[in-house]
């Protein structure tokens, strides 16, 4: 995030969005409107299903703030159960911001349905978010977002954006604190990068894998190493893992703890 | 009758004791003084039909504009005051272009519609930072045409904001005739085509003028094509094809 969207003056207070006094004769004031608050994000797409997960740890610097603040959301269903969602969000990055974002989403889409008579299909709320990330350009939601859902056609369907809005449809993507480490182990676990199939050819004649979509439970287990792992590496992912699952049937969530160190 | 009105038929927002808005009945009768304008909706896709006023004979028939596009998928055919439609369909792009801007979709058309009333409904408001607003009822009734995923829809849209769907719907001064005529002729198996003809045979009854390919004017929407205006070719060989079938 940091290298996204510039440095956060104050990162050498560690844990302070806020600045420290010093010292020095003169004070300076100021205020920064932005914290990261960690945690990482992922999402992966099937032939029938979409995952989106999370975990549940928010930081400020050295802090845990909390060991439960979902990243995750259902959108456009019930206030409190989420029940009649047919799309998922992730956010990762400011925490009031991406709270901010979805329930300004959330709002979209409960209106489009009143306005239009049908269900928003993913495909328009993903260009819907776009906008509205887009229209915050000179000052963004502090957010990656990913939004999943199932498409026209019953599959699994995934937007990966950036703060203001560049968004494109993918297999998987991971944002965040740990994107950096997660990433590279999707690209190689679900598209196959730098994969070969033994004995093809020699140097260049060397065939590579063709990626194919993951059945469901194969899916959920990736997702639980690529957590698990991050955890081990990374200061501000851990506590516990939560992960929602879209299909034709509906929306299943599952808890996962992870470490709490 | 007309002393007991004349209290209550200034003011636009104004209702009278037996509840009645004056200025909006009064902007119905506008419409029936029109042109007339026909809607045929079938299986295949949606006519529009319009009778073109040619009052002069130096009068260049293709000026007279009363079939425009609102969108790709989405046209209207208008009766009454031609200006104030133009607000109205104005109104309406905006509105299809900015939903294909926010959600990369066609506009339904039925929502496209209900735009359209939202603003025909609008009048007699104070807008601070608003558009400016009318500040009395549009004179002017539209028929939409248009395809979306539901298939071919036609819908008819008043003054007064209401709308309804039909499937055949015929507007201004020759509107009565020809709406028994359509009610005689219709029927859901009719092909494109036949709508074509149903339409044309519909105009040239109520028409004043003799019909022919200079005074009326066609578009159909068709799930392939979408909304097209008839070109002077086409609507040679529509009128032809009815002399024909006569």
């Amino acid at each position: 995030m940091a290298s996204i969207i510039g440095h956060n003056p104050h990162s050498n207070s560690i844990g302070y969005s806020f600045s420290q006094p010093t010292n020095a004769g003169n004070k300076e004031h100021s205020f920064y409107p932005y914290t990261d608050n960690g945690g990482s994000v992922l999402g992966i797409t099937g032939k029938d299903f979409a995952v989106l997960a999370g975990d549940t740890r928010s930081t400020s610097g050295y802090n845990i703030n909390s060991r439960y603040v979902p990243k995750v959301f259902k959108i456009g269903g019930d206030q409190e159960t989420g029940e009649g969602a047919h799309i998922l969000l992730s956010v990762v990055g400011f925490a009031a911001d991406g709270l901010a974002l979805k329930e300004r989403l959330d709002a979209v889409v409960k209106m489009y349905k009143y306005q239009h008579g049908k269900p928003m299909s993913v495909r328009a709320c993903a260009q819907r978010l776009s906008t509205i990330l887009y229209g915050k350009r000179f000052f963004p939601y502090y957010v990656q977002a990913i939004l999943a859902g199932l498409d026209e056609e019953g599959k699994g369907a995934l937007y990966g954006y950036d703060p203001v809005g560049s968004y494109e449809r993918e297999q998987c993507r991971a944002a965040g604190a740990a994107s950096s480490l997660i990433m590279p182990f999707l690209d190689n676990q679900v598209n196959l990068k730098n994969q070969y199939i033994p004995g093809s050819g020699e140097g260049h004649a060397l065939e590579a894998k063709k990626p194919e979509p993951m059945p469901r439970d194969t899916v959920e287990q990736v997702v639980r190493d690529a957590f698990t792992s991050a955890v081990e590496r990374h200061i501000e992912v851990g506590d516990g893992l939560q992960m929602l699952i879209i299909t034709a049937d509906g929306i299943e969530e599952i808890y996962h703890p992870l470490k709490k160190d | 009758m007309f002393i007991a009105r004349s209290e209550y038929d200034r003011g636009i927002n104004t209702f009278s004791p037996e509840g009645r808005l004056f200025q909006v009945e009064y902007s119905l009768e506008a419409i029936k003084l029109g042109s007339t304008a026909i809607g045929v909706a079938t299986s295949e896709g949606v006519i529009l039909g319009v009778e073109k006023r040619v009052t002069s004979t130096l009068l260049e028939a293709s000026s007279v504009e009363k079939i425009v596009e609102i969108d790709q998928h989405i046209g209207c055919a208008m009766s009454g005051l031609q200006a104030d439609a133009r607000s109205l369909v104005e109104h309406a792009r905006v509105e299809s272009q900015n939903h294909a801007f926010h959600y990369a979709e066609p506009l339904r058309v039925e929502s496209c519609t209900q735009a359209i009333c939202d603003l025909a409904l609008r009048f007699g408001e104070t807008g601070d930072d608003e558009e400016s607003v009318m500040s009395r009822p549009f004179g002017v009734a539209l028929l939409i045409a248009g395809f979306d995923e539901d298939g071919p829809q036609l819908y008819h849209a008043e003054p007064s904001g209401t709308f309804y769907r039909y499937d055949a719907k015929a507007i201004g001064s020759g509107s009565e005739g020809a709406q028994a005529e359509l009610q005689n002729e219709y029927h859901r198996s009719l092909t494109l085509s036949e709508a074509e003809t149903l339409v044309l045979k519909t105009l040239k009854q109520v028409m004043e003028e003799k019909l022919d390919a200079k005074n009326v004017q066609l578009a159909s929407v068709t799930k392939e094509k979408g909304f097209r205006i008839y070109n002077d070719e086409e609507m040679g060989r529509a009128v032809a094809q009815l002399g024909g079938n006569q």
